[in-house]
């Protein structure tokens, strides 16, 4: 009875500190790069694009990255919800008296959910370099 | 429900808009299948001009000249998800037992967003605080505890930045497993005089197995194509790793370092489709194995 009782307090104090580091490591992770980020914030950064000698600390900003992520992302996003609501809506409205189909689909869905992004990138440079070479060659 | 009487121009928008879901539908389905097949093709080559036991079990890989073995990029990803596994599954598991069992609803209530946040972080951001933090911590702490000078861009760094990755997503699924076990199961525990943590080990536990090896299972398959994070600070070196301390090179790493390089030689663009192939398998085989052990799970 003893040793049951030492070996959960054990466990209590192990499970105590995992739940604390997991909430330790986002402190570390948000901290780190802010400490190293925040020196470095300011108007003319976000404003401009790079400028001769960026790299070495010299002036300029990172304009056209932030302007280049907003743009791939609202593109994503838009080519995403063309796609993905129609789906949604199908498989909820149409297909909802055929539960077996609609869980085979959410599987099949769940599982690509998980492919690398990598697998799908090498494809894709492939694609867009085949067609590329389709409008060289017509 | 009556019958609707549909206008010509109400019934054409209609069957409009049901076309425009199952094209989407049936597109969405088959990117994947043209994926795969797409890789088995270009990969193909590759094996007509080695033999597979040459291409897997050779560590020599010299594109230049035509030789590609892939057992360096294939063991260092083994040795980087399992060590990640090794570390983010038991800190997951107590944390979601922490969470579900013992902890007050406001400490949950206080982890939900940290979790959520932590899982929204983009890899990139991780990588980054890999080369800030991760390496210079396993160069300066832990590698002189082992009595070894390194650069502390190792294996092990690439583990720990990954296993902070997978953490969030594991854990919220062990967390949502753990939640499912019916209050009847544990009551009846108790009433049989078990004690609290004798009910958690061999009920609790018991119960929701398959849900861990399962959320385990996509948490390895997470690592395993995980690319950016742990390209910067695995060190990216071709060489089988013997130790975790030493560089090593994962398949999703020789992926996106060597991209756009190779278009002009086809053996090696096929060797690298063979290695997105070799990725898309294993993390597919894992992604089916665990989906269909929760679903089990949840009908019993």
């Amino acid at each position: 009875m003893r040793l049951k009782f030492n070996e959960e307090s054990f466990f209590r104090v192990l499970m105590f500190l995992s739940t604390v580091s997991i909430a330790t490591l986002l402190l570390i992770i948000i901290l780190s790069i802010l400490i190293k980020g925040i020196p470095s914030l300011s108007w003319q950064m976000l404003t401009s694009i790079p400028e001769g000698g960026f790299y070495f600390g010299k002036s300029g900003g990172i304009l056209n990255a932030i302007v280049g992520s907003l743009y791939l992302s609202l593109g994503a996003v838009f080519l995403a919800f063309v796609a993905g609501l129609p789906i949604a809506l199908y498989m909820n409205v149409y297909l909802i008296t055929r539960p077996r189909l609609v869980n085979s689909i959410r599987f099949a869905f769940d599982v690509l959910w998980g492919v690398p992004s990598v697998v799908y990138g090498a494809r894709l440079v492939l694609w867009s370099w085949f067609i590329l070479e389709l409008r060289l060659h017509c | 429900m009556g019958p609707i009487k549909l206008t010509k121009y109400r019934k054409y928008r209609n069957l409009f808009h049901q076309g425009w879901m199952v094209v989407a539908l049936v597109v969405a389905m088959t990117v994947p299948l043209i994926l795969i097949i797409g890789l088995m093709l270009k990969s193909s080559l590759l094996f007509s001009h080695h033999s597979f036991c040459g291409l897997f079990i050779s560590s020599e890989w010299k594109p230049m000249m035509g030789k590609f073995g892939f057992s360096a990029f294939i063991v260092s990803s083994l040795w980087v998800t399992f060590l990640s596994l090794l570390f983010s599954v038991p800190v997951c598991l107590l944390t979601a037992i922490h969470l579900t069992q013992y902890a007050k609803a406001w400490v949950l209530r206080v982890m939900h967003p940290v979790i959520d946040i932590l899982a929204g972080i983009p890899s990139v951001i991780f990588g980054v605080w890999g080369i800030l933090v991760v390496v210079p911590f396993v160069a300066d702490y832990v590698a002189p505890l082992f009595g070894k000078s390194v650069s502390g861009y190792s294996i092990l760094s690439g583990a720990i930045v990954l296993s902070v990755m997978i953490i969030p997503f594991v854990l919220n699924m062990m967390i949502d497993i753990m939640k499912t076990v019916p209050l009847e199961l544990k009551e009846a525990s108790y009433a049989l005089g078990a004690s609290r943590w004798y009910t958690i080990k061999h009920v609790v536990v018991k119960k929701v197995l398959p849900g861990i090896i399962s959320s385990s299972g996509l948490g390895m398959s997470r690592a395993f194509g995980e690319t950016i994070a742990v390209l910067m600070v695995v060190g990216n070196v071709v060489k089988t790793p013997t130790g975790v301390f030493q560089p090593g090179y994962p398949l999703p790493a020789l992926i996106a370092n060597n991209y756009g390089e190779m278009m002009s030689i086809p053996l090696y663009d096929s060797a690298l489709m063979l290695a997105a192939l070799i990725l898309l398998v294993v993390v597919l085989f894992f992604n089916v194995l665990s989906r269909w052990l929760i679903l089990k799970t949840q009908i019993n």
